[in-house]
């Protein structure tokens, strides 16, 4: 029961800061800076929303397996494969739940004021610092939506986790799939209890997301 | 000081601007739509000229024709646009502190504190602007842009949203600012009452071009263009209304409104001004006795400039300068309806 809350709550909240960083500088980039190639990265950042939580599984099983080039990479560097482990929920969790914090984040710079960022260079303030001191800031309702939004599908991940990092108890078997086994096993009563504390988690962190919007002023 | 040559094009219309500043207040004034914002940006460096050049105290700026681009974080300018733009996560002191160039964290906020106390604004240092009514938040924003220790002030018709009291007490502390910290400034407004009241030098942009730079005198006496001769055809005087009159200092005017009390802005219209030979009979409630001390023609209009005991200018068609034989030394009579006096309360309410 408490093996699976941990690891998710340990895949959750790397999978959390791994697209919190990029989801926000990838939406950050995109509402802000004109490069070579953006509608197509725009189509393939958001992918994931549209795509059965399965096929992107199996496209990511296929992209890092161990036969493929990055997942012979990471094997040779790390020693053990990046599938069914920990670490490919990790990866599996944060590419099904970055595109709500990128589209979260982006919307949020993109209905600044540019003035606001232009009366900052006008200021003195070098780019960084624009960045840092006035878009973000200005933004961080959307973007905390966003990480909030990216928290609760990274928890909550079932298809995706379960095509890369199958189910493994004490290893991959996170909650979703937990619960999934307990089914399974016809265990109703071990499925309940899972589910409720599931449930408790995802509300309690909505809850604290929303304290947190209103208190930041 | 500021010395601007500069075209841009934007969609379909096209910015061909070029004037230079001295070290007062330069105010650009024109229609809406002219032009005037965009060339604040250029200054600024907030947007690129497709041509020309702008120099600031002889260091160009940007020469689009030798590829010369001075970021705008290495300008050296103070801007105030018409929404103060402070920024909402942090308090006035930090918004402020947030500007001063070059120096260390202490540093900066001890001039910011400084600089809030010019505008006497530091009992809101530690406020949100959220806090903040719309005059306070500009004084602030005044502060701000002081504060970088700019080479030049930028204002992009800073205290249009403001009620008429607050803004005119803004205009006072502005002046008043500018003129003590010798801060040359360029002022940008759509509103002839405020260029006339702020300007050291006009220059009138209309449609993307400027038709006319010169001093407050030069621009008023010599019009070139339909919209610069309204905007120069009224005249300015301040003084204090009660009951029904308005105290110049030097004369009384009768006035429509009864319930104006205080120091106001009074206008006159040029072309409002009757001049007659003898003491007229008719209906003006003001009527006084005056000397010309100037008459200048253009083309089918006349301008009569009036002596004590009220300055004022008058327009009148050729025709009636001849017709009464109007000329400079003369004696005139003057008359005035009450209704054609304008009338701005200068107001108390505090910013």
């Amino acid at each position: 029961m408490w093996d699976p809350l941990w690891l998710s709550l340990q895949v959750t909240a790397c999978a959390t800061l791994i697209v919190a960083v990029t989801g926000v500088s990838l939406g950050y980039l995109l509402a802000r800076r004109d490069f070579p190639g953006r509608g197509l990265v725009d189509a393939i950042a958001s992918a994931p929303i549209v795509m059965p939580p399965t096929v992107l599984g199996y496209y990511l099983l296929v992209a890092v397996g161990r036969n493929s080039p990055i997942g012979r990479v990471w094997e040779a560097v790390f020693g053990s494969p990046l599938v069914f482990s920990w670490q490919g929920a990790v990866l599996a969790a944060s590419v099904a739940s970055f595109p709500f914090c990128l589209r979260s984040s982006r919307a949020a710079i993109e209905s600044i004021d540019r003035r606001y960022e232009s009366a900052g260079r006008v200021m003195g303030l070098k780019p960084w610092r624009v960045t840092a001191q006035i878009t973000l800031p200005l933004a961080r309702r959307g973007i905390l939506a966003g990480v909030g939004l990216a928290f609760a599908r990274a928890l909550g991940d079932f298809g995706t986790t379960v095509m890369v990092a199958g189910n493994i108890p004490g290893r991959t078997q996170t909650m979703p799939i937990a619960v999934y086994d307990a089914v399974q096993a016809f265990d109703y009563d071990r499925a309940g209890s899972l589910a409720i504390v599931l449930l408790a988690v995802a509300v309690l962190v909505l809850v604290a997301v929303r304290r947190l919007e209103r208190t930041v002023v | 000081m500021l010395s601007v040559d500069v075209v841009r094009r934007v969609g379909e219309f096209d910015l061909s601007c070029r004037f230079d500043t001295g070290s007062g207040i330069a105010v650009v004034v024109g229609p809406s739509g002219a032009g005037k914002s965009l060339t604040l940006g250029l200054v600024a460096g907030i947007e690129r000229p497709d041509r020309g050049r702008i120099l600031l105290d002889g260091e160009i700026l940007v020469d689009a024709e030798r590829d010369v681009w001075t970021a705008p974080r290495d300008r050296r300018i103070g801007m105030v646009f018409q929404d103060s733009l402070l920024l909402p996560h942090r308090t006035v002191l930090d918004n402020v502190a947030l500007a001063v160039r070059n120096k260390n964290r202490r540093e900066r906020r001890s001039e910011a504190m400084h600089w809030l106390e010019e505008v006497d604004a530091t009992m809101w240092a530690d406020r949100h602007p959220h806090q903040l009514s719309g005059g306070q938040a500009q004084r602030v924003a005044l502060a701000r842009a002081l504060a970088g220790d700019p080479q030049i002030l930028l204002l992009d018709e800073p205290f249009n949203a403001l009620d008429p009291p607050v803004r005119h007490r803004l205009r006072l502390l502005l002046v008043d600012l500018v003129r003590r910290r010798r801060v040359p400034t360029l002022f940008v407004t759509h509103d002839a009452t405020e260029a006339f009241l702020l300007a050291d030098e006009i220059h009138v942009i209309e449609g993307g071009v400027v038709t006319q730079s010169g001093t407050l005198a030069d621009v008023r006496s010599r019009p070139r263009t339909a919209y610069i001769a309204e905007l120069a055809g009224s005249n300015l005087v301040s003084g204090m209304a009660l009951g029904g009159k308005v105290d110049t200092g030097t004369h009384l005017l009768t006035i429509a409104d009864h319930a104006v009390t205080g120091p106001v802005l009074v206008t006159v219209k040029a072309s409002a001004l009757g001049l007659h030979r003898t003491e007229p009979q008719g209906s003006s409630r003001n009527i006084w006795k005056t000397q010309i001390v100037l008459l200048e023609h253009l083309g089918e209009r006349v301008r009569v400039g009036l002596g004590a005991p009220l300055p004022l200018t008058a327009e009148i068609t050729e025709e009636a300068t001849s017709a009464l034989d109007l000329r400079e030394g003369a004696e005139v009579w003057v008359s005035l309806k009450a209704t054609e006096i304008g009338i701005q309360a200068e107001g108390h309410e505090s910013a």
